[in-house]
């Protein structure tokens, strides 16, 4: 039985963002274990898409059976590696721009795990989702496709998002209804935020997010095979060393 | 005997640190900038400030006190320092970067503030806006929001024509980036007649 895919939770808050990527990431690989979520309202929020448990990953599993998808780790991901682990891993974390490299501090180093590449860009938690699934049906990584940003635009405004998303058989692989979110309720959770200190949770809505339909454009960034970055990457190693 | 190169050096970290002193100190009175000019008699400041009467204070008791500060903790020869209000502050892209992190700081919704910001450079006669705003809260991605109005030169000499500013706002649950691009009406006028001079 080829290895399932767990996404550890690791952010402080459900937050809507967190939700939507965690919603569309179970949406496409139909069925998701997330762990390490704490909050008991927030886990029934992921109820009705995904398996959500108290426990991480390091307390269902030992260290051996475990495979951690780290940017940092040296050897790339393969359909082979989903034989021989229990789980494969994804960080539950929202990126940084320039990224910190928290999923190895975080995860990796805690978990004393394995850890393979998924390419040396940063996906989104739903892309890294994807991008797993993918290579356990067998495709090579090296020929799957990433667009380089993602640009949504609505009239003067435009979202800038500097992370790899997946592009599959219909396009690049993004929530819609995350970038209505972004477009729309954003705004006034980050007010929210700003004036209380606090991030909204999305229990805090009751578990139920009414995004208003919006009307917007994708314009995706240059689209390259993983192949491409991750040579791309073991040139630019090989030269600083 | 300090060296031509090294006086330069003493003089642009000397406008550093008195730059960001008076950005911190002056914060209420909207201060853009500081400039030094050394005469024979001692050292000229002229500060920028959107609101030159708090820079003053009562009876110029606030001016006073600055001028013992820039003397005493900064080394500024004998100090006469001029508050001048900023020409045209819909068109100073410090003055719009300051006002929408000020918005944003109060829990006005970020967006908001930037339009309004895009709205009144416009009305003010600007030629083009741009805003960019960045930044990342916990549980939230780092991304890059983007507002733009009329146009903004990107190529041959950006810095001459357009006014550039960029302000951070430390908020409670992260940080935000404000980058502000204005093209003054005149600005434009300028390039346009340099070109057909050329």
């Amino acid at each position: 039985m080829p290895a399932a895919i767990v996404v550890e939770h690791l952010e402080p808050v459900l937050s809507p963002w967190v939700f939507l990527e965690y919603k569309h990431a179970a949406s496409l690989v139909g069925g998701l274990l997330v762990t390490n979520m704490k909050d008991e309202r927030e886990r029934a929020c992921l109820e009705p898409f995904a398996e959500a448990v108290e426990e991480s990953i390091g307390e269902l599993a030992g260290s051996e059976e475990i495979l951690v998808l780290d940017p940092q780790a040296g050897e790339a991901l393969s359909p082979e590696d989903f034989h021989r682990f229990k789980y494969v891993v994804v960080g539950g974390i929202m990126g940084d721009f320039p990224p910190r490299g928290r999923t190895r501090k975080l995860l990796t180093e805690k978990l004393g795990a394995s850890a393979r590449t998924l390419g040396p860009c940063q996906l989104s938690v739903d892309g890294a989702v994807y991008v797993a699934w993918r290579v356990a049906r067998g495709d090579p990584l090296e020929r799957l496709r990433v667009a380089l940003g993602l640009t949504l635009k609505q009239g003067f405004l435009e979202v800038k998002l500097p992370y790899c998303y997946p592009v599959g058989e219909e396009g690049v692989v993004f929530s819609r209804e995350l970038g209505a979110y972004l477009l729309t309720l954003l705004e006034e959770d980050e007010a929210y935020a700003a004036a209380s200190g606090r991030i909204r949770s999305v229990a805090d809505y009751g578990c139920r997010l009414e995004i208003p339909r919006v009307e917007y454009e994708v314009a995706a960034g240059r689209i390259v095979e993983l192949g491409e970055l991750l040579r791309g990457a073991r040139s630019r190693l090989i030269s600083e060393r | 005997m300090v060296t031509v190169a090294k006086s330069f050096l003493q003089r642009g970290m000397q406008y550093m640190e008195l730059n960001a002193f008076l950005a911190r100190r002056l914060v209420h009175a909207g201060y853009i900038d500081v400039q030094l000019f050394r005469t024979p008699i001692g050292t000229r400041v002229v500060i920028l400030a959107e609101r030159p009467a708090m820079v003053i204070g009562r009876r110029g008791a606030n001016v006073k006190e600055l001028q013992e500060v820039l003397e005493k903790k900064f080394g500024v020869e004998r100090p006469q320092i001029d508050v001048v209000e900023v020409p045209n502050p819909d068109l100073n892209a410090k003055v719009l970067a300051y006002g929408i992190a000020r918005a944003m700081a109060r829990g006005v919704k970020f967006r908001r503030a930037a339009f309004v910001a895009l709205r009144r450079a416009m009305e003010a006669g600007a030629k083009g806006v741009e805003i960019v705003i960045s930044g990342k809260l916990s549980s939230e991605r780092a991304r890059f929001e983007k507002f733009t109005a009329g146009v903004i030169y990107k190529s041959g000499k950006p810095s001459e024509l357009v006014d550039e500013a960029v302000v951070h706002a430390l908020l409670k649950p992260g940080i935000y980036g404000i980058k502000v691009k204005v093209l003054a009406g005149e600005a434009e006028a300028a390039a346009r007649a340099v070109v057909r001079a050329g």
